[in-house]
């Protein structure tokens, strides 16, 4: 009874008995499509004051086979403003005997490389066990004391496909008085909140979640899955104190971090006058100074302590000639200040296919920063980081999504650039011949816009040997030369990139007596969706494009078509497609034109989507049999 | 580029005595930079270079320091011009430093960085400070140095040098690389070893020497003994003959990466070292490097290598007595492989050295390949059996050198042991390979047998054939219509493939995936997959089929699985020889009832071609009697490496394979 009671005082859940993780215990539902089961987990939030937090967590995996064993290691990060401490773990055999437990010598403390930076602060612990007797439990617990509670841990316990979740509980605790916020995804009914007149306790539960498996074009992941999302209403971070309870707050916590850092040396403000004072419209300007930044900086990632979140001064960048993306956007704001033009930092979520922040809950959501000149009409977007990306695109990496402006007066939320079919277009055309023997000679010129030109703005701009290197070995020829490449840009808000393909493929029809086999659509060939269980989630299209390529063979003399493929055209909710051939004297020419839109989709659609690729697979792979008269 | 020839020599002691000039002074390297380094001429040069070494000097010698003992110090300079913005890595140098214990911590000194940019026809410097250099501890022992050097812009020139202190790397020499991703005006490489210092080095590559000279200098090094507790510090003064030697090339192309290249290991110019014999005075030599018949013995003695073998082993008796209970010697041998293969982890692939106990490694379920397969050789023998461990490179770490024992060219242990008076190679580290069989980097042309005596063995790709036979029987059926059913025995490494895709996936996900990769016109049923868990046996591929025939003209592709689809060869010029991980041997055999209701139009032409007469096969036949297809396609490559000068005949050869497997019988209805 007096142990009961101590426990309850406590009100302490980190304290869980021995739990017997015997394979046995796992319901048979949970182990359909499952490379691993979460058997049990506690995410123990602590939310001491504005300044301080511990975080506990206390969770077991069963690893049912190879492919489960990404979770049977123990890995977490700790940096200048987050501490690790009293890390354990055991790992038991299927009937929850104890194997091994972690020995403090064996855990491993690496620097992080994030494959971006090239200095952070940032640190991990890791540890692995090793086992290949299936299945097996590994069990870990650990502490992480944050310093200033910007950011706060998320609870998302489904955390990748094929992992089903016995049980796991969030538990946030603060003082009675503390503002929480908080938002789900997937979760019926509200936290459980209790409290004690000195602490309030707030409990989300999941219990026998089975496991889930991907689908393509799915929503993003904490859209189908349980997640909870928590954030303060006042912090501190390193020093500074903020209240994020409205978008317009949380903008006026970064301005005071990046505002008085746009002083410029004398030579650079030189170099503004000089390039800017002959010019009179706003956007020639821009372009102008744009130009200047792009030639002028490359990005080297340096994030230390605060300097994660506040940008180097654009002095630094001005005598350095590097920064991150937050101290590049700052630099081009001062030198557009400098010019008499208004620009403004955008804090952003980038990352293709990413929808940007969560409108209805203020909160740290943001990975990238790039500028922004606002008009009324004409507001330009400039991506600071890439040194030959046309001002104004944005492509997949930021466009189309809601970010956040900072001004002095607070943040706003703003939406980047949406590229609709319209301006993601691919017009090919090709001019081929092929001999008796089968042999292939074209030439192919296509004009790229919008997204459809990121590659080949990639391409413009790699190295002639990487260039070849690709071309040789990208297109779905069996043999082949590209002979001849070039390319032309034009820059603008939807940059157009021209392409000149010159390619011989030797053998390219088969030819089989006196017959010739082509498949004349050369380039552009769909695949098909895979369609082997009942759809789940919705299907959202994010990227629209329009292709148009139109290829004419010219063929041996003696040869005419055997049988013609059939004209096709389907035009659906999806888009529309269509496929034509004529044939005249030695000409034989096709016109393959397919419009796809972006949009969400219920998943009952599926069906309907996926005949309509099979139709594209099948006419994209049409072969023409060509035959020699006699 | 045309390679020259082959350079691989292992030049041994003793020294060339250098001719009287002896101190070759070689020109200065780092002239003031001046406006036509800016737009450097060189044949080696080319439009896609999107940077330039203009000099690339490095240098080794040695110093005495105060532990008693000489430091190794490291020199290095360079100068880089930067032409494109897509070699800007270039202006981030990270170099690694071994920090793990505070005598022996390597240190970074001499560091000057500037970067060197051409404004309006004037040479602007901008220095790097030595405070800019960012220090990032890595882990326990390591600790990385970091610099990005600033203003860079296309076209400007870097220019940085440093030292690096080893009092731990005395035996270890830093080998050089005269040819990396971009070309090089000038790389050049000085070493010069103290008199007691005796070391082998090794020259490898397709270019020559612009400069390749030796000589000796005289030399005092000071060593501070610090004394303990017994004895006062003392200074050791230690005079002679220093040994030094320079390499250097003039006008290197950049070292383009190649498909079916082994390893650019072996290709790119550069020189090794390794230390030979220690001479603390002429009655006191130590063999560092010895030769393999002593090596052999020692590594057998190294408690890091072979002593496992010999100690009794008493922990391992009762599982080895398990796993040996009945049958026959084949049956308990494959058992004890199995049981290593399966029951340990292996977290590091590269390693010639035992990282820990055996013990301690059967305890920790995990260890480094040698761990692993040293455990393997002591439970064979402590079952009985021979085991003898077999030292090699793999293709991914380069040649060996096979005359001399040079140890750190070795990166890899397998075992070969003997069961009924037949040998086997064995790698107990890598899931889901079968007894007998080693992944295809091991055979990377020797493995040397630690054992009395030391033999070589061979282990040529080109003694490794990856067979595959498939069949396709096509008949009438009265009720389905024209169905077939089809059968192949994969390869070797076809068959350790698959089984890793379906440890990755499930088997019917695989075989969903599978059965997508047929023409549409073609049903297949019954998918299964033979031998899947038996792992010392090839995976058999079974399913049926039915054939759709419908329309007028029916096209149909004999080979409805496993056709060269695409010419493997894909550049159209070759400057290293090609290295096929294995030689090829595959058949295919079709059967076939001429349909019901059908007559057979036209059949592909017979062909057969032979590559340089005896190095490859490639057989087309078909005809049609009787109411049957008779149908035998077969492709041989009787070796697996070939010169660059074959490239373009080894291409066309398969531009005929993939032409002719794409060939189609013509069906037309009756």
């Amino acid at each position: 009874m007096k142990i009961i009671f101590y426990f309850c005082l406590l009100l302490c859940p980190l304290l869980i008995r021995a739990q017997d993780y015997h394979v046995s215990l796992i319901p048979d539902s949970l182990l359909r499509d499952a490379d691993a089961v979460l058997r049990s987990e506690e995410l123990h939030v602590i939310i001491k004051n504005t300044g301080k937090a511990i975080i506990n967590r206390k969770f077991a995996f069963t690893i049912l086979n190879e492919n489960g064993e990404e979770f049977a290691y123990y890995y977490n990060q700790y940096d200048k403003f987050h501490s690790i401490s009293d890390i354990s773990g055991r790992m038991l055999d299927k009937e929850g005997k104890l194997l091994k437990s972690i020995k403090k010598r064996d855990i491993a403390d690496v620097a992080v490389n994030d494959g971006e930076s090239m200095v952070t602060d940032a640190r991990s612990k890791r540890f692995a066990f090793y086992n290949k007797i299936y299945p097996y439990t590994v069990e870990f617990e650990d502490e992480v004391t944050y310093d200033g509670t910007f950011d706060l841990p998320e609870w998302l316990p489904v955390m990748a496909e094929k992992l089903s979740v016995q049980k796991s509980l969030f538990i946030v605790e603060t003082p009675s008085d503390y503002q929480l916020r908080y938002k789900a995804f997937n979760y019926t009914g509200k936290p459980v909140i209790s409290g004690n007149g000195k602490t309030q306790i707030y409990t989300w539960t999941l219990s026998n979640q089975k496991a889930i498996l991907e689908e393509p074009l799915q929503p993003i992941w904490h859209e189908v899955t349980p997640a909870v999302f928590i954030a303060p209403t006042e912090f501190e971070l390193g020093g500074y104190k903020g209240t994020m309870s409205t978008w317009n707050d949380f903008g006026k916590f970064i301005y005071q971090l990046y505002t008085g850092r746009d002083a410029l040396p004398e030579n650079v403000k030189q170099d503004v006058h000089r390039l800017t004072g002959g010019l009179s419209s706003r956007e020639e300007k821009v372009r102008a100074l744009y130009a200047y930044m792009q030639s002028n900086t490359r990005y080297v990632g340096i994030q230390l302590g605060i300097g994660g979140w506040q940008p180097f001064e654009a002095k630094y960048v001005a005598e350095k000639k590097y920064g991150d993306c937050k101290a590049l956007s700052n630099y081009m704001v001062s030198l557009l200040k400098e010019a008499g033009i208004e620009a403004k930092w955008v804090l952003i979520r980038a990352g293709e296919g990413d929808k940007g922040l969560m409108e209805d809950f203020p909160s740290n959501q943001f990975s990238h920063v790039i500028a922004c000149v606002p008009g009324p009409s004409d507001t330009l977007w400039l991506e600071c980081t890439d040194q030959t990306v046309s001002p104004g695109y944005m492509g997949n990496f930021t466009g189309n999504r809601k970010a956040l402006l900072i001004t002095e007066k607070g943040g706003v939320v703003v939406k980047t650039p949406n590229y609709s079919t319209k301006d993601n277009v691919a017009i090919r055309k090709v001019d081929a011949v092929i001999d008796e023997n089968g042999n292939l000679q074209l030439d192919a010129h296509t004009q790229f816009s919008g997204i459809q030109q990121d590659l080949q703005h990639e391409l413009l701009n790699a190295s002639k040997e990487k260039r070849d290197k690709f071309l040789n070995a990208s297109i779905s020829l069996p043999t082949y030369t590209v002979n001849k490449n070039e390319y032309n840009e034009t820059r603008g808000k939807i940059p157009v990139v021209k392409e000149y393909l010159q390619i011989s493929a030797p053998n390219y029809a088969s030819v089989s007596g006196k017959r010739m086999f082509i498949l004349p659509n050369l380039f552009n060939r769909s695949e098909k969706l895979p369609n082997d269980r009942p759809r789940q989630f919705d299907i959202e299209i994010k990227y629209a494009y329009k292709d148009i390529d139109t290829l004419v063979f010219r063929i041996p003399p003696g040869y005419i078509p055997e049988a013609m493929p059939k004209d096709i055209s389907v035009s659906n909710k999806f888009g529309n497609y269509s496929m034509r051939y004529t044939v005249k004297d030695n000409t034989i020419s096709l016109t393959r034109i397919h419009e796809h839109y972006a949009s969400t989709y219920p998943a009952s659609d599926y069906n309907e989507l996926v005949k309509f690729f099979d139709t594209m697979y099948r006419s994209d792979r049409t072969r023409i049999v060509l035959l020699k008269k006699e | 580029m045309k390679p020259l020839k082959i350079l691989c020599l292992a030049i041994l002691l003793p020294w060339i005595q250098a001719p009287l000039q002896a101190q070759t002074k070689v020109s200065n390297k780092f002239p003031k930079i001046t406006i036509s380094d800016f737009n450097p001429i060189s044949p080696a040069i080319d439009s896609s270079s999107a940077a330039v070494i203009l000099a690339d000097v490095g240098s080794s010698e040695f110093e005495g320091n105060n532990n008693g003992d000489l430091t190794l110090v490291f020199h290095t300079h360079e100068r880089i011009l930067i032409k494109n913005r897509s070699a800007f890595d270039e202006a981030t140098v990270k170099v690694s430093l071994y920090t793990g214990d505070a005598t022996f911590e390597e240190r970074l000194d001499e560091f000057e960085a500037t970067t060197y940019n051409l404004e309006n026809g004037k040479i602007v410097e901008t220095p790097l400070p030595k405070s800019a250099i960012f220090k990032e501890k890595y882990n326990r022992y390591y600790s990385n140095l970091k610099f990005t050097l600033p203003n860079i812009r296309e076209g400007c020139i870097i220019d940085y040098k440093y030292s690096v202190k080893s009092p731990s790397r005395k035996n270890n020499i830093r080998g050089w690389n005269f040819q990396g991703q971009y070309p090089r005006l000038w790389s050049e490489y000085k070493v010069t070893i103290p008199p007691i210092y005796n070391y082998a080095i090794r020259e490898q590559g397709y270019l020559h020497f612009a400069v390749d000279t030796s000589g000796t200098v005289f030399k005092s090094y000071s060593i501070i003994d610090p004394g303990d507790a017994t004895n006062s510090a003392e200074t050791i003064s230690l005079t002679g003959n220093a040994k030094w030697a320079i390499w250097a090339m003039k006008d290197v192309p950049a070292f383009k990466r190649e498909n079916y290249l082994a390893s650019s290991r072996n290709f790119i110019s550069a020189v090794k070292f390794q230390l030979h014999s220690i001479h603390y005075s002429d009655t006191h030599v130590v063999q560092v490097m010895k030769d393999w018949n002593t090596t052999a013995e020692d590594l057998l003695k190294d408690e890091d290598f072979g002593l496992c073998l010999s100690e009794g082993n008493g922990w391992l008796e009762s599982d080895v007595a398990r796993l040996t209970g009945a049958g026959s010697n084949m049956e308990k041998a494959k058992r004890i492989y199995a049981f290593v293969r399966d029951n340990f982890t292996c977290i590091d692939d590269d390693n010639r050295e035992l990282s820990e106990p055996l013990k301690k490694t059967f305890q920790g379920k995990k260890g480094n390949v040698t761990d692993i397969n040293m455990l393997l050789a002591a439970m064979l023998i402590k079952a009985g059996y021979e085991a003898i461990p077999v030292m090699l490179s793999t293709k991914s770490n380069g040649r060996a050198t096979e005359t001399g024992a040079l140890l750190n060219e070795y990166n890899y242990t397998v075992i070969r042991t003997r069961v009924d008076e037949k040998y086997y190679l064995l790698d107990a580290s890598v899931s889901r390979l079968g007894f007998g069989q080693l992944p295809a980097d091991c055979y990377n042309s020797t493995g040397r047998l630690v054992h009395i005596p030391p033999f070589l063995i061979k282990m040529s790709a080109d003694s490794l054939s990856e067979d595959k036979s498939s069949s396709l029987f096509v008949v009438n059926d009265d009720k389905e219509g024209v169905v077939g059913t089809y059968s192949s025995r994969l390869g070797t490494y076809e068959s350790l493939d698959l089984r890793n895709q379906i440890a990755k996936t499930k088997k019917e996900e695989f075989i969903k995936q599978a059965v997508k990769g047929y023409s549409s016109e073609l049903e297949i049923t019954n998918y299964e997959l033979d031998s899947l868990l038996a792992l010392d046996e090839p995976v058999m591929v079974k399913h049926d089929l039915k054939i759709k025939f419908e329309d007028e003209i029916v096209y149909f592709n004999p080979i409805i699985s496993g056709a060269w689809k695409k010419n493997p060869f894909v550049s159209a010029t070759r400057s290293y020889p090609v290295e096929m991980p294995y030689k090829i041997n595959e058949t295919y055999v079709l059967n076939m009832e001429i349909p019901k209701g059908y007559k057979v139009d036209e059949l592909p032409k017979s062909i057969r071609v032979k590559l340089n007469e005896t190095e490859g096969l490639f057989e087309y036949l078909i005809l049609s009697s009787g109411g049957t297809i008779q149908f035998r396609c077969r492709l041989v490559l009787e070796k697996a490496t070939f010169s660059p000068q074959d490239y373009q005949t080894l291409r066309d050869f398969f531009t005929q394979v993939v032409k002719k497997e794409a060939e189609q019988i013509v069906f037309k209805k009756l």
